[in-house]
C-alpha cells in the first residue's frame, strides 16, 4: 500500500525553462530585427514605425494620460463583453442542454447567428446604440456568447452520468447536485470558452471603436492613421496584445487553482 | 414470511422486496415510461443480512432492475419496498468507481455524510475513521484521479458504507478490475460485509463470482429480462473471493447457473 501511494504522489516534474528562455531570445530577436530594419531601410519607420519609437511614444502616452484615456474604455468594453457574453452563453447553453424543445427551436438561430461574421454588425450596432461603450460592448457580447453557448451545452451533455446517479442514490437535492456535480463538471469548460473569449471580446470592441468611437485603442489606431502616425497606430497594437496576453494568464492562474486535483495527476 | 405492516422497522431493516417491477426504457425526450420494455414483472425477496447475485446476459436488463431498485429510473409497474420504511438509505456501488474527481477520497467519503445530515467536524472524523478501516489513512487528501484503480474502488466501496446503508446495491462492481486486483478488493469487501452484515444485491455477469459471493443466485433471462430460476448456494462461509472456487460442490453450482442461463443468440466466430 505504501508503495502504490509512493508510485502516485511521485509524480516527476521536469525542470523547463528552455522554452520560456527560448520564447523571450524570439522576442528580443524579432524586436531587434525590426529595430535594424527601420534603422537600414529609409523610410522604413514610416510604413512600420520602430521599437525605439514605440517605447518613446508609450513613455508620453503614459505621462499625458493619453494611454490610460484610451485602455480604459477598451478595457470596460471587453471586459463587460466578456462578462455578458459568459452570462448570455451560460445561460442559452444551459436551456439547450436540458430542454429538447428550446434545443430544436433556437438551434437554427444559434447556428446562423454563428455563420454571420460578427464584425460586419459592427457599424449597425454603432448606428443603434451609438459612439459610447454600449454599441461596442454589444458587438463584444455577440461574437463571445455563442462560443461560451456551445461549450457550455457541450459541457453538460459531458457531465458522467455515473456521477450524478451516484448523487441521487445518497439523495442529493438539485441545489448540491448543481453544487456538488454540474458546476465542478462545467469549469473546464467555461475556464476554455473564457480564454478563447479573451480574444474575441477584445476583437468586438476594438472592430467597434474602428467603426465610431470618440476614445479607445481602436479609436486611435483610426486616429493615427488619418494623420499617417504608424507609431500611435503600432503603440497601440502592442498595447492591445499585452492587455490580450495578460488576462489569458490571469484566467491560467485560475484555471491552476481550480483544478488542483487535474494538474496533480497529470505529468504537466 | 414478509409482513405487511411496516412497523417493526428494525427486525425487517435489510430486507427487500421487489414485487411485480417492470421497466421501461425511458423514450428519447419524454418523461413518459411508454419506451421498450427492459425489465418484465420481476419479483423476488431478499432477507436482511442475505447476499443475492442477479446474473443474466448482457442487455436482459439486469442492471436497469439494480437502478430501479435503487430509484434512480422509474418503475413502469410493481414496487420496490425496503424493510426500514421508504427512508433506507442504500448503497450503490457502481461499475465504475463514480468517485468525484475534485474531492479528494476524504471528501468524497465525508460528502456522502453531509447528504446524509452528519455536521461538517463529525463527517470530517468519520471519513478519517473509516479511510484508517480501509488501510488508506494515507491517502485522505489525494485526489482519485492519483489512486490506482484498486485504491479508487475501495473508496467507493467506504464511500457506501460511511452512511451505514441497510443494503448494499452494487452493479457489477469489480468487473472494471485486474484480475488480481479484484481479488484482492473482493475479499476486502467480505471482510467488511462479514463485520457489518449488510444486505447485497450484486449484479454481475460473471458465473463464478456470483457463485463465489452470493447466498442466492437469481438467473435472468434475455431482455426483456425477467427472472428465470433462482440457485441457492449452500457454501460455507466465511468465503475467499479467489479460494472459494476450489470448494467441493462449487464446480457443480458453477454448472447448475450455466445451464440455467439463456442460450447465447451470438453466433461463435
Amino acid at each position: 500500500m505504501k508503495s502504490e501511494a509512493a508510485a502516485v504522489s511521485g509524480t516527476a516534474r521536469r525542470v523547463r525553462f528552455s522554452p520560456r528562455l527560448a520564447s523571450w531570445l524570439l522576442a528580443l530577436a524579432l524586436i531587434a530585427i525590426w529595430q535594424a530594419a527601420a534603422d537600414a531601410v529609409p523610410g522604413m519607420t514610416s510604413l512600420a514605425s520602430s521599437p525605439l519609437l514605440v517605447i518613446e511614444r508609450l513613455a508620453a502616452l503614459a505621462a499625458n494620460g493619453d494611454l490610460w484615456r484610451n485602455l480604459l474604455p477598451t478595457l470596460e468594453e471587453t471586459f463587460g463583453g466578456l462578462a455578458l457574453g459568459l452570462i448570455v452563453g451560460i445561460c442559452g447553453g444551459v436551456l439547450m442542454a436540458r430542454s429538447r424543445f428550446a434545443a430544436s427551436m433556437l438551434d437554427p438561430y444559434v447556428i446562423g447567428i454563428n455563420g454571420v461574421p460578427r464584425v460586419a454588425l459592427g457599424p449597425f450596432f454603432v448606428v443603434w446604440f451609438g459612439i459610447g461603450i454600449l454599441s461596442k460592448i454589444l458587438l463584444a457580447v455577440s461574437i463571445v456568447f455563442v462560443v461560451v453557448l456551445f461549450n457550455t451545452r457541450e459541457g453538460i451533455e459531458s457531465i458522467d452520468p455515473d456521477l450524478v446517479d451516484a448523487l441521487r442514490s445518497m439523495r442529493a437535492n438539485q441545489w448540491q447536485m448543481l453544487r456538488h456535480v454540474t458546476i465542478p463538471s462545467l469549469v473546464p469548460w467555461l475556464l476554455a470558452s473564457t480564454k478563447i473569449g479573451i480574444g474575441l471580446a477584445l476583437t468586438g470592441a476594438v472592430v467597434g471603436e474602428l467603426v465610431g468611437a470618440s476614445a479607445g485603442l481602436g479609436w486611435y489606431i483610426t486616429n493615427s492613421l488619418n494623420v499617417i502616425d504608424m507609431t500611435g497606430a503600432v503603440t497601440a497594437l502592442l498595447v492591445m496584445a499585452v492587455v490580450a496576453m495578460l488576462m489569458y494568464y490571469a484566467v491560467l492562474v485560475i484555471e491552476r487553482r481550480l483544478s488542483v486535483w487535474r494538474s496533480e495527476a497529470g505529468t504537466r | 414470511m414478509s409482513s405487511g405492516t411496516d412497523n417493526r422497522v428494525d427486525a425487517s431493516r435489510g430486507s427487500l422486496a421487489v414485487t411485480g417491477v417492470s421497466v421501461r426504457y425511458p423514450q428519447r425526450g419524454t418523461r413518459q415510461t411508454s419506451g421498450v420494455l427492459a425489465v418484465s414483472d420481476i419479483s423476488f425477496s431478499v432477507a436482511p443480512g442475505e447476499f443475492v447475485a442477479i446474473v443474466g446476459p448482457s442487455g436482459c436488463g439486469k442492471s436497469t432492475l439494480l437502478k430501479a431498485i435503487a430509484g434512480l429510473v422509474p418503475l413502469a409497474s410493481g414496487s420496490v419496498a425496503f424493510g426500514g420504511g421508504p427512508e433506507t438509505r442504500v448503497g450503490f456501488v457502481f461499475q465504475t468507481d463514480a468517485l468525484l474527481p475534485w474531492n479528494t477520497a476524504s471528501g468524497n467519503i465525508e460528502l456522502a455524510l453531509r447528504l446524509a445530515g452528519a455536521p461538517a467536524a463529525a463527517a470530517r472524523e468519520r471519513a478519517k475513521a473509516l479511510l484508517a478501516r480501509i488501510g488508506l489513512a494515507h491517502a485522505a487528501d489525494l485526489f482519485p484521479p492519483q489512486l490506482s484503480g484498486g485504491m479508487r474502488k475501495r473508496v467507493a466501496i467506504a464511500r457506501a458504507l460511511a452512511y451505514d446503508p441497510a443494503i448494499f446495491l452494487m452493479d457489477e462492481s469489480f468487473s472494471a478490475l485486474d484480475a488480481q486486483t479484484r481479488i484482492q478488493v473482493g475479499n476486502f469487501f467480505l471482510n467488511l460485509l462479514a463485520q457489518s452484515q449488510q444486505t447485497v444485491v450484486f449484479v454481475t455477469h460473471d458465473i463464478e463470482e456470483a457463485v463465489a459471493l452470493a447466498d442466492r443466485v437469481l438467473v435472468m433471462s434475455r431482455g426483456p429480462g425477467r427472472i428465470e430460476c433462482e440457485i441457492p448456494v449452500p457454501l460455507p462461509r466465511p468465503r475467499d473471493y479467489h479460494a472459494t472456487r476450489f470448494v467441493a460442490g462449487f464446480g457443480d453450482l458453477q454448472q447448475r447457473v450455466w445451464n440455467a442461463l439463456p442460450a447465447s443468440s451470438e453466433p461463435m466466430p
